[in-house]
């Protein structure tokens, strides 16, 4: 069957909401797994001590983008069709700047903190707190403060490769290079904290 | 560097160097063997005439979307009231699906003549996209209708003929500005905003937003 | 033996690669990506539609996701968010790390990371919303599909972070005075 299987109606509810669940555990499971529960290691990529999260979260983007776009090209799946998120640039500028602030003080991001929580990490249930007191009052204040900034930048459903003008192909290939590239990078930031790091700051991170 | 390490590494860059020879992610074809294709091309109902056009625009019908498939700069002298331009080659492009494929409005391609205007409304049939209509004649079509309608001769003059020359004549005036004598320039049409089309049809509500 | 375990992570790249395959499958069963925040906002809707459902459908923000034929907190995100919570116990719990804890650098005291980890956690809520989606949903599953919206999240979150992360160190690196 030509995938998506549940926008085409080809999957009924439940089963999808199930898939959900299932897909849901694997993502918890490999995020505690690689070390994403813990605070500091998140942290560790913005100083250059630790490279894990690069290394997870670029190998995962590569990974799902050439297996989505290989699938794409084979026929056995129509991507258009998925949820593919729409581009309101300067919303989505000023929101990632507002969430980079988040990240550095909070130390977590929304997926993380989750699986921290549940893994017993009290900062986590304090941040995840502060996640909902946040969403709360971004609905209070929808109307007096964000509705025209949310829709700004509005350009639909772009695709970066044809955005820029150049085939995908060669916009993907380039990424992966990049990609490669900056584990490198990361891993050599890594190998120069070593001798700075304390013998128990090593066996926390893991390294 | 681990064993481990350098075989993913290793499958990220040989799925890297794969993708350059490969297509766009562009939506599939849902025509499939040229039965389909032939029903598809013979669908009669696909077409809407210069007079049905003009009624739309003069009764600010908002359920009308004009969508001018010629290049920016035939739109930029000469275009139809209130439509946007989707040149003909960016009419796949993802950004404009939300026009082109969606149930809301009466979306008109025209383009010059009738064939480009098809040709677009067949391309865009075969990959699923529904609710698109072509306006017959394009734009020289409407020119000889619509801008300079021409009196039919007295021998042939039915009632219903003489009512659509009234009508054409009413449009006329509206068009190009109420000049009776008629080789008036039609005046510039103003250039709208995109319209905002919210598709009804299934959407995934999707990850974050 | 478990004093070892309990440090020692999951491959990476292994993980990544996992994570990718994960991505692949929740696109081609239910179209979706992963996601986060928007789980959460799910679960904010179901619970202002509960409490206040006249002000829900007021609200122009809310409106679209409550009321008849909708039920704000029975969507994919939210169940994937359910399965987080178990796979992220089912993995502390083989590698021993399921404990009561706080992560935090160790000259940072424990009452200044709890108030950092909540204005953090308003600001995610906040942005997030703005911004349409967090570093899974946003950034990941809109990389994967090539969207140019994942790329300026990413540059977005990436590039502020590490702008903040210098203004901001002594949070995270213990600074020699």
């Amino acid at each position: 069957m030509i995938g998506p299987l549940y926008p085409q109606g080809l999957l009924n509810p439940e089963y999808n909401l199930l898939i959900g669940f299932l897909i849901g555990i694997g993502f918890g499971f490999l995020l505690e797994a690689a070390g994403f529960t813990n605070t500091r290691k998140l942290a560790g990529v913005f100083y250059g001590y630790d490279a894990t999260v690069i290394k997870v979260f670029f190998t995962a983007a590569v990974t799902a983008l050439l297996g989505l776009f290989i699938m794409h090209n084979m026929g056995i799946i129509d991507v258009t069709l998925t949820f593919y998120p729409k581009t309101f640039w300067i919303a989505t500028l000023i929101g990632g700047a507002i969430m980079g602030l988040g990240f550095i003080i909070g130390g977590f991001c929304p997926g993380t903190s989750l699986s921290a929580a549940a893994t017993g990490k009290i900062d986590a249930w304090v941040f995840i707190g502060g996640v909902m007191l946040g969403i709360f009052g971004f609905i209070f204040t929808y109307e007096s403060l964000w509705e025209k900034l949310r829709g700004m930048g509005k350009m639909g459903k772009v695709d970066i490769a044809q955005w820029l003008g150049i085939r995908e192909g060669i916009f993907i290939f380039l990424f992966v290079l990049l990609s490669v590239a900056s584990f490198y990078v990361f891993q050599k930031w890594q190998d120069a904290w070593k001798n700075k790091l304390s013998k128990e700051d090593i066996d926390e991170l893991g390294l | 560097m681990k064993k481990l390490d350098k075989i993913i590494i290793g499958i990220l860059l040989l799925g890297g160097f794969v993708s350059i020879f490969l297509n766009d992610m562009l939506p599939y074809p849902h025509i499939k063997g040229p039965e389909e294709l032939v029903y598809a091309v013979n669908q009669e109902g696909r077409y809407i005439s210069t007079d049905e056009v003009a009624k739309m625009i003069m009764e600010k019908d908002p359920s009308l979307l004009l969508i001018d498939i010629r290049s920016p700069q035939e739109y930029e002298k000469f275009t139809l009231e209130g439509a946007m331009n989707i040149p003909a080659d960016s009419l796949m492009n993802p950004a404009n699906r939300d026009y082109l494929d969606q149930d809301v409005y009466t979306t008109v391609l025209f383009s010059n003549g009738s064939s480009a205007a098809d040709e677009a409304w067949l391309m865009l049939k075969s990959y699923g996209y529904e609710g698109n209509k072509v306006m017959k004649g394009g734009l020289n079509e409407w020119y000889r209708t619509i801008l300079k309608p021409i009196k039919p001769a007295d021998e042939e003059l039915t009632a219903e003929l003489e009512k659509q020359y009234l009508f054409r004549k009413g449009a006329q005036i509206y068009f190009t500005g109420a000049q009776i004598i008629g080789n008036s320039a039609p005046k510039k049409a103003s250039k709208p905003s995109k319209p905002i089309v919210k598709r009804k049809k299934k959407e995934v509500s999707g990850g974050c937003g | 033996m478990k004093e070892n375990k309990r440090n020692k992570y999951m491959n990476p790249y292994l993980a990544g690669f996992l994570m990718g395959i994960l991505i692949i499958l929740a696109y081609y069963f239910s179209g979706e990506g992963l996601g986060s925040s928007g789980g959460y906002r799910d679960i904010a809707f179901g619970t202002l539609n509960a409490i206040a459902p006249d002000y829900a459908q007021s609200n122009p923000f809310v409106s679209s996701h409550v009321g008849e034929g909708h039920n704000p907190t029975h969507t994919w995100l939210v169940y994937e968010l359910l399965g987080v919570i178990f796979g992220a116990i089912l993995s502390a719990a083989i590698f021993g790390r399921l404990k009561w804890s706080i992560g935090k650098a160790p000259h940072l005291t424990t009452k200044k990371r709890l108030y950092l980890a909540l204005i953090g956690g308003i600001l995610w809520g906040v942005g997030t919303q703005l911004g349409r989606g967090c570093t899974s949903g946003l950034v990941l599953s809109g990389i994967a599909v090539n969207s140019l919206s994942g790329y300026i999240g990413l540059v977005a979150i990436f590039g502020f972070g590490f702008i903040f992360a210098y203004i901001f160190k002594n949070i995270w690196l213990k600074t020699s005075k």
